[in-house]
């Protein structure tokens, strides 16, 4: 088959991109434990009383690692402001009683779907004090714009 | 005996495809290519300072 000059650079460059891309995202997953926010863990989201989250909250694991037990409704998040120190890592754990909505944290790599039925989980370290907003990016009916919670971060 | 006059014919070189330039379609290429190439890298150096 003969190519052209030109055909090999290009395809030499496509094809070298496509693997320094996937080699990054291996080495990244298989060798730094990165992953995308997800969990296995489901739940019954008509009886979420009787599940883990009967009473969403905060609680303390370790001295600085905290796991927050949330639930996203329409239109809000339960509990709706959540404490923590500085420094700590905190694990979410999130499941709707509803409809389909989000949790997201403007500025950082926290954002992640929350579907009833299914418990999304993911961790992040907050270093910096301050008041941090939590929003609902997936559209979940006409008090959307409305839908936020809080955490503080206290120094 | 029959003498054959049909005269071989010589094989007729095939004609030399004249090859286009792609010079253009290389720039604009390398153009499209280096755009993603950049932004892969700033979306994931982006991802890597927020953790």
């Amino acid at each position: 088959m003969h190519l052209h000059k030109y055909e090999k650079i290009w395809m030499t460059f496509g094809i070298g991109s496509l693997v320094l891309f996937l080699a990054v995202l291996g080495v990244s997953a298989f060798a730094f434990g990165a992953q995308p926010p997800s969990h296995m863990h489901s739940v019954d989201s008509q009886n979420l009383e009787e599940s883990v989250f009967s009473a969403p909250g905060v609680e303390q694991i370790d001295e600085t690692t905290y796991r927050a037990r949330l639930v996203a409704m329409a239109f809000g998040y339960d509990p709706g402001t959540i404490e923590v120190p500085v420094g700590s890592t905190v694990i979410f754990e999130i499941t709707s009683s509803d409809v389909v909505h989000s949790f997201a944290i403007p500025g950082t790599n926290v954002n992640l779907m929350v579907t009833p039925g299914h418990v999304n989980m993911t961790e992040h370290t907050f270093t910096e004090p301050g008041e941090y907003l939590v929003l609902c990016n997936e559209y979940c009916g006409t008090g959307h714009q409305h839908m936020q919670m809080k955490i503080e971060v206290t120094p | 005996m029959q003498h054959s006059d049909v005269e071989t014919k010589e094989a007729t070189p095939l004609k030399e495809t004249k090859e286009h330039s792609l010079k253009g379609t290389l720039y604009f290429v390398m153009f499209i290519g280096s755009f993603i190439f950049i932004s892969w890298f700033v979306i994931y150096f982006l991802f890597l300072s927020r953790i």
